[in-house]
C-alpha cells in the first residue's frame, strides 16, 4: 500500500477513535456520576436522573463544570468528524477505506474552494487546503482533550477513588494493535497479550469461539452440553433458540488459547491497547503541548496521568489499578491524547499528488485471509474465505463479543470479561429504594467503561400508547380513524 | 448559525433491514428531483447524534422513517416533535441513540428547528436485506407526495 494510503487510513481511523472516546465519556457515561436534577439541563431525557447519594449534584460548581464540558464535547466530536470527512468524504460510516488503500485523492491541483474559509463549506479541497483545515480542527480537539477531557476524568476519579478497587475483572488484556507507522508493518498501538503487567506476543491461530452458553449450535445432529471451540476460519453461526439448554446469551464466547492450550478470557479495548503499548520496548514517541509537554511515549503518558490521581490510601494508583472502572475511563482518555498528538505528526508526512491506493485483484484460486485491527471498543478480527472470486465464508469476532461474552464453565476465571468484573464488585446489602439505586448505579459504573456495543442501530421512532391514533393518515394526508392493535 | 437551505428533508433508517430503510429510499429518490432552492434532501442513515448538526439552522425538518406502532403494514403516520413521548433516562449506548435524543439535544442547545414533522410508515418486513418489501415499496410515491405537501403548501389551502 502506498504511504499516503496508510497515513490517510490512520487519520480517518484515528479521528473516529478519538471522536468515539469523547462521546463515550460525556454523552454515554456522565449520567453515571452526575445527578441532572437542578442542573441547566432540567429536561427529558436527562430527567428523571438516577439520584444515588454519592452522585455529583448537577447544580453544584463541579456538576455545572462537567455539564459545560458535556456541551462542548458535542461540538468537538463534530469537529473530529469533519476532520475525518476531509479525507473520507463522509463520516460517520465512512466508506473510503478499501483493500489497497483509500479512495481519497490528495491532489494539489483540485480546483480549490479556499475563499469560503469555513469548514462547513464542502470541498473539493486541494491538498494544501485539506491539510490546513485538518490541522485547524485537530488543534481544537487536542486542546479539548488536554484541557477538559483528561482533567475531567482525573477530577471524577479523585471524587470516586473507591472505583480503583472494584470491577477488576480477568486481568488478561488482548490487543491486536493498529495504526501502522511504516511499510514494514510497525504498529503505533502494539499487538500484545498482557497478563496483569507482563506482555507477550499473540498468534491469531489461538483464537477460539465457544457456544456452551450461547443461543447457537455447532452441530445440530449431535448437540453436546460442552462444545469444542472453533477457530473463526471454521466458525459456524447457526442460531438455536431452544430454551431447554444452558444458553443465556446471543454472544458467542471468544477465548484465547495461551500456548495453544490454556483457554483464557481476555478483555479488549483502550485499556488493553494502552497497557500493551506502554509495556512495549518499541513504543513510539509523539509531541504533546499540555499535560505531558514535549516528546513522550505511552508509558510516560500513563504514569504522568496516574500521578495526578489519588487512591483511597492517599497514594497514586499504579499500573495494576488500571484494571478498574476508573482505569478503563483513564486509558480511553489517554489513548485519545496519544492518538490525537500522533495525528498531528502523521498529517505532516502526507505527500501531495502521490498515490493513495494500489489495485488489489481478487484471487482466482480458493483463498483465505484475515484482518486484525482495533475498533474504538477493542480488538476486531475478520476471517474470510474466497471461492470462485466470491465470498464463501465470513466470520467476525468483534470487541464487545470478547468483553460481554458468556461463561464456559463454573469457575470464575471461565466467565466473560464483564461478568468477572461484576463478580469483583461488592454491591452492598439492603433493599430500600436508596440501596437499590446505589446498586444499579454501581453496576452501570462498572459496565459502562467497557463501552457496550451489543445493540444494533435500529431507530424506529415509537411514540407511546393511544396517542398513535391521532397520527395515522391516509394517502391524501388526512387523519384516519384507524384502530391500532394494543390500543383502546 | 443559519443554513440557507431552510427546509431539510431527512430520510433516516437502516437500509440493511429492508423496510427500516424506507426513509433513506425516499431521500434517494427525492435527491434527483427538481426541488425549490431552499430545500435540501439528506440521507441521514443511522447517523445518531451527528444528526443534531444536520438539523441546526433549519426552519423546518421533514423526517421520513419507519414507525413500528403495531398498525397494519403500510399505515402512514404524521406527527411532530411535540408528540414524541418523553423518554426516561439518557443515552446509554452509541448504538442506542434514536431521533428523539437528537431532538432533545438540539432543544437543549437551542438550535432546534421551529418545525419538525415526522412522516412515518408502518413496516412490513424488518429482516436482513436491502430491498423494501413489495407492499412498502409501492408506498414510496405516496410518501414522496406527502413530503412535497409539507414543503410546498397547497396554494388553495390559504
Amino acid at each position: 500500500m502506498p504511504a499516503n494510503g496508510r497515513i490517510i487510513r490512520n487519520l480517518i481511523h484515528g479521528s473516529d477513535t478519538v471522536m468515539s472516546h469523547i462521546t463515550h465519556l460525556y454523552h454515554l457515561s456522565a449520567a453515571d456520576f452526575i445527578n441532572f436534577e437542578g442542573s441547566v439541563v432540567n429536561m427529558s431525557p436527562w430527567l428523571p436522573s438516577y439520584t444515588a447519594a454519592d452522585m455529583i449534584p448537577g447544580g453544584s460548581t463541579l456538576g455545572t463544570h462537567l455539564i459545560l464540558s458535556y456541551v462542548s464535547a458535542l461540538g468537538i466530536r463534530r469537529k473530529m468528524h469533519t476532520a475525518s470527512a476531509l479525507f473520507s468524504g463522509r463520516h460517520p460510516i465512512q466508506n473510503a477505506i478499501v483493500p489497497g488503500g483509500v479512495t481519497t485523492l490528495y491532489s494539489s491541483t483540485i480546483p480549490g474552494n479556499a475563499t469560503t474559509g469555513s469548514y462547513d463549506t464542502f470541498g473539493p479541497y486541494n491538498s494544501t487546503e485539506t491539510k490546513s483545515k485538518f490541522k485547524s480542527l485537530l488543534t481544537d480537539v487536542r486542546s479539548f482533550i488536554d484541557n477538559k477531557y483528561i482533567l475531567d476524568v482525573v477530577t471524577v476519579a479523585n471524587a470516586y477513588s473507591a472505583y480503583w478497587y472494584v470491577g477488576t475483572g480477568c486481568t488478561n488484556l488482548l490487543s491486536y494493535g493498529d495504526f501502522p507507522t511504516d511499510s514494514s508493518g510497525s504498529l503505533f498501538l502494539k499487538r500484545n497479550l498482557v497478563q496483569l503487567t507482563t506482555a507477550s506476543g499473540i498468534n491469531q491461530g489461538y483464537i477460539r469461539e465457544y457456544v456452551d452458553y450461547s443461543w447457537y449450535e455447532y452441530d445440530a445432529l449431535a448437540p453436546v452440553l460442552l462444545t469444542t471451540g472453533k477457530h473463526p476460519f471454521d466458525g459456524i453461526t447457526t442460531p438455536n433458540k431452544s430454551t431447554s439448554g444452558n444458553a443465556y446469551s446471543w454472544l458467542k464466547a471468544p477465548r484465547y488459547l495461551i500456548g495453544g492450550s490454556t483457554i483464557t478470557t481476555c478483555e479488549v479495548g483502550p485499556l488493553a491497547r494502552m497497557v500493551a503499548t506502554a509495556l512495549s520496548s518499541t513504543q513510539k514517541t509523539v509531541t504533546g503541548t499540555a499535560l505531558v509537554t514535549g516528546t513522550y511515549n505511552a508509558y510516560q503518558l500513563v504514569t504522568t496521568a496516574l500521578s495526578l490521581c489519588t487512591t483511597s490510601t492517599g497514594a497514586a494508583p499504579g499500573l495494576a489499578h488500571l484494571y478498574s472502572p476508573l482505569g478503563r475511563h483513564a486509558a480511553r482518555a489517554l489513548e485519545a491524547k496519544y492518538l490525537a498528538d500522533a495525528m498531528a505528526l502523521w498529517i505532516e508526512e502526507l505527500q501531495p499528488d502521490q498515490s493513495c491506493y494500489t489495485y488489489k485483484r481478487i484471487p482466482k484460486q480458493i483463498s483465505t485471509g484475515y484482518g486484525l485491527c482495533e475498533a474504538p471498543r477493542g480488538a476486531l478480527g475478520h476471517w474470510i474465505k474466497i471461492e470462485g472470486r466470491k465470498v464463501a465464508k465470513y466470520q467476525c469476532v468483534v470487541p464487545s463479543t470478547w468483553n460481554f461474552s458468556p461463561k464456559l464453565g463454573i469457575l470464575k476465571t471461565q466467565h466473560g470479561a464483564v461478568e468477572q468484573s461484576l463478580m469483583d464488585t461488592n454491591l452492598g446489602s439492603g433493599t430500600s429504594f436508596a440501596d437499590q439505586t446505589r446498586q444499579i448505579v454501581t453496576i452501570l459504573r462498572v459496565v459502562h467503561p467497557f463501552d457496550c456495543c451489543i445493540a444494533c442501530a435500529v431507530h424506529v421512532v415509537n411514540p407511546e400508547g393511544k396517542e398513535l391514533m391521532q397520527f395515522a393518515i391516509g394517502p391524501d394526508g388526512r387523519p384516519t380513524n384507524l384502530k391500532l392493535s394494543g390500543s383502546e | 448559525m443559519d443554513n440557507p437551505k431552510k427546509i431539510l428533508i431527512l430520510g433516516i433508517g437502516n437500509i440493511l433491514l429492508k423496510d427500516e430503510g424506507i426513509g433513506v429510499r425516499v431521500a434517494e429518490k427525492m435527491k434527483e428531483m427538481s426541488l425549490p432552492p431552499d430545500v435540501e434532501v439528506m440521507d441521514g442513515g443511522t447517523g445518531g447524534l451527528d444528526l443534531v448538526y444536520c438539523i441546526e439552522g433549519r426552519k423546518k425538518v421533514v423526517v421520513v422513517d419507519a414507525v413500528k406502532a403495531g398498525a397494519p403494514p403500510g399505515t402512514l403516520f404524521r406527527f411532530t416533535d411535540k408528540d414524541l413521548a418523553k423518554k426516561k433516562g439518557v443515552m446509554r449506548s452509541a448504538h442506542g441513540i434514536d431521533f428523539s435524543d437528537v431532538v432533545a439535544v438540539a432543544s437543549f442547545l437551542k438550535i432546534k428547528p421551529a418545525e419538525i414533522v415526522f412522516l412515518g410508515i408502518e413496516p412490513e418486513d424488518l429482516s436482513a436485506g436491502m430491498e423494501l418489501s413489495q407492499k412498502i415499496d409501492k408506498m414510496v410515491p405516496v410518501l414522496i407526495n406527502l413530503v412535497i405537501k409539507e414543503i410546498i403548501p397547497d396554494p388553495a389551502a390559504k
